[in-house]
């Protein structure tokens, strides 16, 4: 999409009193998922698979639970670079005889690393779903880390690095992060150059032989399928892979924010600043995770929340504002970004405040409740209906514990949230006198609106801490 | 499928999919930014942005709010050939998607208030693409590769002409343009098409029909030789882009087109809603292995989307760290110049077809990518171009895409364009 200019970025909610001549919406119909099948193998694998039929397709992804935070502190990038390098070679086949028999079943394979799990995942046609399993059972149990390939994933991922340092919004959320989590885990965003020169085969070797364990794993099917044969398919493949004691990440308390900490990144030249405001919020499988939900979606989740409405619609400051509220596993966080032209910088800051004050000391307002609610409710059945968004939802469901019930729940829990909820969980998210503001942009065109923050503390593109600007 | 055109002109596609309770609703208009001229660069883009500002009966705070209070998803988008907005609900809200629709052909009110905030806004838009090395190259090197015809400039516009444009501009612009029968209205969902026909007649059929606008344009001349352009600005990567002019959707030179960027940089299929979301397949493309695999590159893209005249085709590399551009150009070229001498296999081109073919299946896994599908291909020429796709590909013999790769990858046919980072100061 990069060619094409979109009205938004992200699409998103709104919540408003209704209008005349506005043709009415039925009542919402039931959300039925079909049922899940889950079986645990003898090895500790748990087997999950629910059939969609949309398409004659399937999606396989075999999520092994450990991430960014099992990274040694000196090796970030660690888990990612195995999560790559186990897709090129195994025992019985070589990177290209993957790829093809990916391609000759309609399909692809891909890893996706986050903080506390990575994924190996592949889709292709549902003819080939026993033969998917298998593809994806090889590469994760047999692979050879061949020291060629490992020399390609290195240099791609260097300049991974390097392309990041010219990426202002990466800069700010980097320097967000590390603000907000400092020595826990959650504060690394990325690799360096010296965590990539340090990763070799023998440090990929040993994190596959702790971490991909079949009792550290979890299989998940979805797709036009039938759930007996898949579990045989996953017995079969899966059988024989014998179990280990994969070890848990350690977790540093992050540190508790007093005041507001201001962070600035010296980008000469930039035509924006990238801003980044927010805090420590509770983790993902937290039971408060509905109301927070709501109350974000009203501050600045969505596109007609107050954020939206008051920095774009209203002032035009910005093309691209919006709050996010993300759950990890051990802890979460919610940021408000957005990039915006050099003169506005300052006056951007002080009406996000204005709101999060507003948030805190009223909650929500008039039909605000009830509009985002619907919304939240309206959008589950859309995210679900694709196979690829019913497996994210799943893989998010057994990745951070969520009830069993999740998916079929989700509406009442959101329909049964408060007013007097969404004040107290404005409170808990929205830090107004604790919180971390990190900008990137040129100094010397927003110092001037910068003058009414408190102690600034300047940092390079690596993070190191400088001199300020001249 | 079906495809009707009501007697004011619109024409109307609409295709069942029962597979969840869902409906998606899409309005395109032939107007994109090679309709602009110039002092009114980016107003396409402009008027749709103003087209989420309220209209006679829906509030100008109320039109991004009014498809969400239940729960849809909504966006737009404009690029060089058109403008488009969807929808994407319970099937329930059909009739309430067809009134937004309808409300935004015909009754937006463009509030001077409003095309003030607008202007701040999509300034912002266009400074975070020009905060992109990859973006500003991209609209540097199709700058450099048209001379006459209007997909010169971008989307978003020239900063000058949105400094200066006025509601007044805007608005005609959207009055001209905005008319049933310079547009295509696409259901896609669980409905029954007759129930849905009959609600697009209640909702659209009242709306005068306008003068069909006039589209003067210069045709591209036939570039006479190589052009070059080099940017030299902060940044931490150098990246390499060449552009081709390259064949209009409904050129017989297309299909064969885009088999030979499948071979040479992995398949992406056709569709540009979707497109961004899966990488393509390219571990044995040609290219990745002769920068990537090499070393000289750690990325390798190719872009060949369906337009209505002649576009580019565009490869896009990212140089390692210490390598030359000059380098990567060298060995690009190269493989390109081996391509328009030698073609491609028998092998390549079955699997170049198969790949494609199952990218084409994963383009339409959802009511809102197919109905994007529909209107996208209408609009720029006819659906029949999409409905024909697959056959179309199945008959690309080796020959065909032999002779397309001599005469796009000729070197007076190219731009080559370079972005050279400077170390910041």
């Amino acid at each position: 999409m990069n060619r094409a200019a979109a009205i938004a970025a992200f699409t998103l909610l709104a919540a408003v009193a209704g209008a005349q001549d506005r043709p009415g919406v039925g009542p919402e119909r039931p959300f039925q998922l079909a049922p899940r099948v889950e079986k645990t193998l003898a090895n500790g694998l748990r087997v999950v698979v629910t059939r969609q039929t949309a398409v004659p397709k399937v999606t396989v992804t075999l999520t092994i639970l450990s991430g960014f935070s099992s990274d040694p502190p000196d090796l970030t990038g660690l888990a990612q670079m195995a999560a790559d390098i186990v897709q090129e070679g195994t025992r019985t086949r070589n990177s290209r005889q993957i790829r093809r028999q990916a391609f000759a079943m309609g399909g692809s394979l891909t890893a996706g690393v986050s903080q506390d799990f990575s994924s190996l995942s592949t889709r292709g046609l549902s003819e080939y779903a026993a033969q998917l399993i298998d593809l994806v059972g090889d590469v994760a149990m047999n692979p050879t880390l061949p020291e060629d390939e490992l020399a390609i994933l290195r240099q791609q991922h260097l300049q991974t690095v390097s392309r990041q340092k010219s990426s202002p919004q990466f800069l700010s959320n980097r320097q967000f992060r590390r603000a907000v989590f400092g020595e826990h885990p959650y504060a690394r965003t990325s690799e360096t150059e010296a965590s990539l020169g340090a990763i070799d085969r023998a440090k990929i070797e040993a994190f596959h032989r702790a971490h991909y364990r079949p009792n550290n794993a979890i299989l998940l099917v979805v797709g036009d399928v039938e759930p007996n044969a898949i579990a045989a398919a996953a017995e079969k493949t899966f059988g024989a892979w014998t179990k280990g004691d994969a070890p848990r990440p350690s977790f540093a308390a992050p540190p508790s924010l007093v005041g507001r900490k201001v962070y600035f990144v010296q980008r000469p030249n930039s035509i924006q600043s990238s801003i980044s405001i927010g805090n420590l919020a509770p983790k993902r499988s937290d039971p408060r995770w509905f109301e927070l939900t709501v109350a974000n979606t009203i501050f600045g989740g969505a596109f007609n929340s107050r954020i939206v409405r008051n920095i774009r619609e209203e002032k035009g400051y910005t093309y691209s504002p919006g709050s996010a509220m993300t759950g990890f596993a051990d802890a979460g966080f919610y940021r408000f970004s957005a990039d915006v032209r050099n003169e506005v910088t300052g006056p951007t800051i002080a009406e996000v405040f204005k709101e999060i004050d507003l948030m805190r000391a009223r909650g929500a307002e008039g039909a605000e409740l009830q509009g985002a609610k619907t919304y939240l409710r309206g959008v589950f059945p859309i995210q679900t209906s694709t196979q690829g968004g019913l497996a994210t939802l799943l893989n998010t469901m057994y990745v951070f514990g969520l009830p069993k019930d999740y998916p079929e729940t989700y509406r009442e829990k959101i329909a049964a949230v408060t007013q007097e909820q969404v004040k107290k969980a404005s409170e808990t998210i929205f830090g107004s006198d604790n919180s971390v503001i990190a900008i990137v942009g040129d100094w010397s065109k927003v110092k001037d609106q910068l003058s009414s923050l408190n102690e600034i503390t300047f940092v390079d593109v690596d993070g190191k801490p400088t001199p300020a600007p001249q | 499928m079906r495809r009707t055109t009501l007697d004011n002109g619109l024409t109307v596609l609409i295709q069942e999919e029962h597979t969840a309770p869902l409906a998606s609703v899409w309005c395109w208009y032939r107007v994109g930014s090679k309709d602009e001229r110039p002092g009114l660069t980016g107003v396409s883009h402009w008027c749709e942005h103003m087209n989420f500002k309220g209209t006679e009966n829906i509030p100008r705070d109320q039109v991004k709010g009014i498809i969400e209070e239940y729960g849809g998803s909504w966006n737009g988008y404009t690029w060089i050939d058109q403008t488009t907005y969807l929808e994407t609900a319970t099937r329930d809200a059909l009739d309430r998607m067809l009134f937004i629709e309808s409300e935004r052909m015909a009754r937006c009110l463009y509030h001077p208030d409003d095309v003030e905030s607008e202007r701040t806004v999509i300034i912002s838009e266009l400074q975070g693409g020009e905060n992109d090395p990859d973006q500003l190259l991209d609209q540097e090197l199709t700058a450099t590769a048209f001379k006459a015809h209007t997909y010169r400039h971008p989307t978003i516009g020239w900063l000058s002409d949105l400094k200066t444009m006025t509601r007044d501009d805007l608005y005609g612009y959207y009055r001209r343009y905005y008319v049933p029968n310079n547009a295509t209205l696409v259901i896609v969902g669980d409905v029954d098409t007759d129930a849905a026909l009959a609600r697009v007649e209640r909702h659209f059929g009242a709306i005068t029909p306008g003068t069909a606008p006039a589209r003067a344009r210069t045709p591209e001349p036939e570039q006479t030789g190589e052009r070059r352009l080099a940017i030299r600005k902060e940044g931490t990567t150098a990246y390499l882009k060449v552009g081709y002019h390259a064949p209009s959707a409904t050129d017989v030179d297309f299909y064969p087109l885009l088999i030979l960027d499948a071979v040479l940089t992995g398949a992406k299929g056709l569709n540009l809603w979707s497109s961004f979301r899966v990488p393509p397949p390219q571990r044995s493309a040609r290219l990745y292995r002769a920068l990537v695999e090499r070393g000289l590159a750690s990325a390798v893209y190719g872009s060949l989307l369906p337009t209505e005249d002649p576009f580019l085709y565009t490869i896009s590399a990212t140089a390692t760290e210490r390598t030359p551009l000059a380098a990567v150009e060298a060995a690009l070229v190269e493989e390109l110049d081996r391509a328009s001498h030698d073609g491609i296999t028998e092998a390549e081109l079955k699997k170049a077809k198969a790949q494609l073919r199952a990218r084409m299946v994963f383009d339409t896994d959802s009511v809102t990518n197919i109905a994007h599908q529909l209107g996208y291909f209408e609009t720029i020429g006819s659906v029949d171009l999409f409905v024909d796709a697959p056959a179309r590909i199945a008959a690309v013999s080796a020959d065909a895409v032999a002779g397309a790769a001599r005469r796009v990858f000729a070197q007076s046919n190219r731009t080559i364009g370079w972005f050279d980072p400077l170390p910041a100061a």
